[in-house]
């Protein structure tokens, strides 16, 4: 695991994406699109269905291959051409289903695809090794669980969400995609991972926090980004406005806020 | 890795409620319902037919477990990664076939089991390409293969049996395959039911493709997600049941002395019926290979108790047909509520 | 910590399980050889009956008995027809004699290697005696062979072992069917009903893996090749009535010219009747049978069927159990017990017929 250390103000951002433009046939998904995401930061990714969020998010993990524009990561320009490459680099999403395997314990969930293994090729589970990796870190992250041979499916849903994300952290990731990371929780739960979100961001992590609920995200993120039908309606930071306003731009298409 | 003076202290807030730590977790295992059903059974039947609890009986339980086992504890690792195979029994029927040719023919037995083995393992192979390439779903694919093989096998024998010519030394393989062991009633099928199980059980619980069998079942796009090869692991997976499908072929000819194209029919639903007794989810991503291992004795002691009391032999299939119905509620149930 | 030693203690309680499992294992499967269940003794009430013969029925003692022995006849077939009529011989054999008599048989008619299981099972059972329908004489070589040197005696049922004698299982006696008359009389009586040897003739062979349609094939060929028929053919199928139609429409499609089929079992035969009527070579083409049932009786009625040869197969299991019996108690064998062939065509049909819904024939 890389050690993350906390970092301030940088000059330039973790992600910027500038001027992406995406077609699928005659629909416009994208265009001109710029989107970028600092050091320890939460970007709130907002807008209404088909505004083209998830496609630019895929577009970022190397899912879809944009018709125009430039991606960087940390400094560097970068054209991923599949999921695994962005991986790689350090860019994870983490989706509705959580990707957890819900008849599997939570150490082998957590080691899924990256198992510690013991004699080699033969490929047999260090499981004590597993348990107590898995045990500290969680601890570490403060997320309480009561061992870590506990099915998933048994979890609330906020553990499971945390230990997602914790296991994304675990095994290196820079970048957070989150995708509905509150939907289907309950109040108390929500705002246990929205708490955690703020931990995970200063432990340097950064991340986009894409949803429709306005009032979760304004909690924890520093900058909203709008799309609307393809376009970026806006960047501001949290201090600028407020939620009301966010979501009247949605609903409206146009910016409330007063743009530069 | 993390330093470790910062994990030795739980920090003082957490951000969740602690657990209580130390509450006893619960060990319902799923294969706790077959194995109680296992003894109920043993024990009714113990006391209700004298001739049971005989060294002799045990032993002819568990040829006829071993029978279908073998193959059983190959179907549950596939069915664990979320597929089902139907035509393991025609495979089987093949195998047979293909020994028993060959055989005839003059080549050496030994080698010959192994051609047949390897005929059987692409066999499973096939089923595996094409549903993993083509995506068909794999109930279709078996269902088509089962058909093919055992039109096949129709085809090559016109339908009539074909006898195994035995002489020395094709005897002297066959038994050290498939006889008895020594003056025991004990065939040496049970020992390869028993190492196969054991193995795979290993495989299953304790290596890493063990994880990756039980993901690529239990959520296929998450897996997927992380890295795992899923169409890998259900290729091996295929090509497993194909051979042990052949296996159990192989060394049941000790027994078999013929090859009839009708050979192996139903094996394939007795296979998933134990599978499911013994706890197996039939959706994928949970099971046990021990469970499967106990739940062929458990079926097969069934057919040999009644046998012995004397029922007719209808009510075999129908009390069979019943404890797969019972079980899988039961597993059902352990399934979802076992909770500390 | 204490999760760690938590995980240990758990450790060693599977262990220490899995060793007191297999500890447990061992000595059942130890003790189970030792123990020895005492033979059934008979009770003072069966004495009486013992001794009448048991060809007059016996009136039923006011109390039960306990059977003195215990049998076990083992076929491939359900009890449904033909092994149902060989099933009641047997159970009123039984029951005139006093003993418990238990029928096996595979669930799919002529699995031959699942009556194999069923065998080895009721070998395991070590009963007082075994009535086996030896159709497949390899395969159950070694079983039978494991039984008598256990001291268990053993008939042959419905199929003979043809190896010569000192090659064969050396069972006490066949009781059957002589399976070659039987399809040589079939094809005779026929040819006496026909006037001349057919242009083609075929044998339907429903149950290739069972040793007797081989005779029948050979008596079948045998009788019409003396009597001038040129072309005689076979072909296996399997005892299902769609199967076995499309195969029959297959053959008679391919060779039109055909004027005489002959088969192991009358609904076989049956079914071929019926292909041959929605072919229109009704009249044209012939079906002969072997073994009867009340359906296939009204057929020779309505004359869609030539003629059948009745083996008899409530002989069969009557006698198997009494030989069993007489062996076990005054150590009798008689010869080879031949129950057929009877031959029934279109005059004796009809008496056949009551007697046969009543399950006798």
């Amino acid at each position: 695991m890389i050690e993350q250390e906390i970092e301030t103000e940088r000059s330039e951002p973790l992600v910027e994406m500038i001027g992406i433009s995406k077609s699928f046939g005659h629909v416009q998904a994208l265009k001109n699109v710029d989107f970028h995401v600092g050091y320890s930061e939460v970007v709130g990714l907002v807008g209404d269905n088909g505004a083209g969020k998830s496609t630019l998010i895929k577009i970022l993990m190397g899912i879809h291959h944009a018709d125009k524009g430039e991606i960087y990561f940390e400094g560097r320009r970068v054209a991923f051409s599949s999921a695994a490459e962005a991986r790689a680099a350090g860019i994870e999403a983490v989706y509705q289903d959580l990707g957890l395997v819900n008849t599997m314990n939570i150490t082998r969930n957590f080691f899924l695809g990256k198992e510690l293994v013991r004699y080699g090729r033969l490929g047999v589970l260090d499981r004590r090794q597993m348990d107590k990796t898995c045990l500290e870190y969680l601890t570490s992250l403060g997320i309480g669980i009561r061992s870590p041979n506990e099915a998933v499916l048994f979890l609330s849903g906020g553990e499971r969400q945390a230990i997602s994300i914790a296991r994304s952290m675990y095994f290196g990731a820079k970048l957070l995609v989150l995708d509905e990371p509150t939907a289907a929780l309950s109040i108390k739960e929500a705002q246990k991972v929205l708490d955690f979100i703020v931990d995970v961001k200063k432990r340097g992590l950064s991340v986009i926090f894409i949803t429709h609920n306005i009032y979760h995200v304004y909690s924890v993120a520093d900058r909203f980004t709008i799309l609307e039908k393809g376009i970026n309606l806006g960047d501001v930071p949290r201090k600028d406005v407020t939620e009301e306003q966010i979501m009247r731009a949605i609903s409206t298409g146009t910016p409330q806020w007063p743009t530069d | 890795m993390p330093d470790d003076t910062r994990l030795m202290k739980r920090p003082k807030n957490p951000l969740f409620f602690p657990h209580r730590v130390g509450l006893p977790k619960a060990i319902v295992k799923p294969e706790i319902g077959v194995t109680v059903a296992f003894l109920i059974f043993f024990t009714l039947f113990s006391i209700l037919s004298p001739k049971f609890f005989a060294q002799i009986n045990f032993a002819a339980m568990g040829t006829i477990a071993s029978q279908v086992g073998i193959i059983a504890v190959g179907a549950t690792m596939l069915m664990i990664s979320g597929e089902f195979d139907l035509s393991v029994g025609s495979v089987f029927g093949m195998a047979a076939w293909i020994f028993g040719t060959l055989v005839n023919q003059g080549v050496d037995p030994i080698l010959v089991a192994i051609i047949t083995l390897g005929c059987c393992t692409l066999m499973g192979l096939l089923n595996g390409m094409i549903t993993v390439k083509v995506g068909i779903p794999s109930f279709i694919t078996t269902l088509g293969t089962m058909m093919l093989w055992r039109g096949m096998l129709y085809f090559v024998t016109e339908g009539y049996p074909l006898h195994i010519v035995v002489t020395g030394y094709t005897k002297s393989v066959l038994n050290s395959l498939g006889g008895y062991i020594g003056e025991t009633p004990v065939r040496v099928t049970v020992i390869w039911f028993t190492i196969t199980t054991v193995i795979l059980a290993f495989i299953l619980t304790r290596t890493r493709y063990g994880n990756w069998v039980y993901a690529t079942g239990g959520n296929l796009a998450a897996a997927r997600a992380l890295g795992v090869n899923t169409d890998r692991v259900k290729l091996i997976n295929f090509s497993l049941v194909g051979l042990l499908s052949g296996l159990s072929g192989t060394v049941n000819m000790a027994r078999y002395l013929i090859s009839q194209p009708v050979l192996g029919t139903g094996f394939e639903l007795e296979a998933i019926a134990a599978t499911v007794v013994g706890g197996t989810s039939l959706f994928g991503g949970y099971g046990t290979i021990i469970g499967t291992f106990i739940g062929t004795f458990l079926v097969a002691q069934i057919s040999n108790g009644l046998i012995l009391m004397g029922a007719p032999p209808f009510l075999y299939m129908a009390l069979t047909g019943v404890i797969v119905i019972l079980a899988v509620i039961f597993n059902t149930y352990v399934r979802k509520t076992a909770r500390v | 910590m204490a999760e760690k030693e938590k995980v240990s203690r758990r450790t060693y309680a599977k262990y220490a399980t899995g060793a007191v499992v297999a500890v447990a294992a061992g000595a059942i499967g130890y003790y189970a050889g030792t123990t020895t269940v005492p033979p059934a003794s008979p009770t003072p009430g069966a004495v009486t009956t013992v001794t009448t013969t048991a060809t007059q029925t016996v009136t039923a003692p006011v109390e039960k008995p306990t059977p003195e022995f215990t049998f076990y006849l083992v076929t491939h077939a359900p009890p449904t027809a033909f092994f149902g009529i060989q099933k009641k011989g047997w159970d009123e054999a039984c029951a005139a004699v006093n003993v418990k008599g238990v029928y096996t048989g595979s669930k799919v008619d002529g699995d031959v290697t699942e009556q194999l299981s069923l065998l080895e099972a009721a070998i395991a059972a070590e009963p007082d005696g075994i009535a086996c329908v030896i159709g497949a004489p390899e395969t159950m070589d070694e079983p039978l062979r494991r039984a008598i040197k256990m001291g268990i005696p053993v008939v042959d049922d419905n199929v003979i072992d043809p190896r010569p004698p000192d090659k064969r299982i050396p069972y006490l006696v066949y009781i059957g069917e002589n399976s070659y008359e039987s399809g040589h009389l079939q094809a005779e009586v026929f040819l006496k009903i026909f006037g001349k040897a057919p242009k083609r003739a075929c044998f339907i062979n429903h149950a290739p893996m069972v040793y007797c349609m081989v005779l029948r094939w050979e008596g079948f060929k045998d009788a019409l090749t003396a009597a001038g028929c040129k072309t005689i053919d076979n072909f296996a199928t399997v005892y299902d009535p769609v199967k076995t139609s499309e195969d029959v429409r297959a053959y008679l499609t391919a060779h039109p010219d055909c004027e005489y089929m002959g088969s192991g079992f009358i609904e076989v035969s049956c079914f071929a009747a019926d292909v041959i009527k929605e072919l229109g070579l009704e009249g044209k083409t012939l079906v002969s049978a072997i073994d009867i049932t009340d359906h296939g009786l009204q057929y020779i009625l309505d004359g869609k069927i030539t003629n059948t040869i009745d083996q008899q197969p409530y002989l069969q299991g009557f006698y198997c159990a009494l030989e069993l019996w007489h062996y076990k108690k005054y150590k009798l064998i008689p010869r080879d017990i031949y129950t057929g062939p009877y031959s029934v065509t279109k005059e004796n049909a009809a008496e056949i017929m009551e007697l046969a819904a009543k399950g006798y024939r």
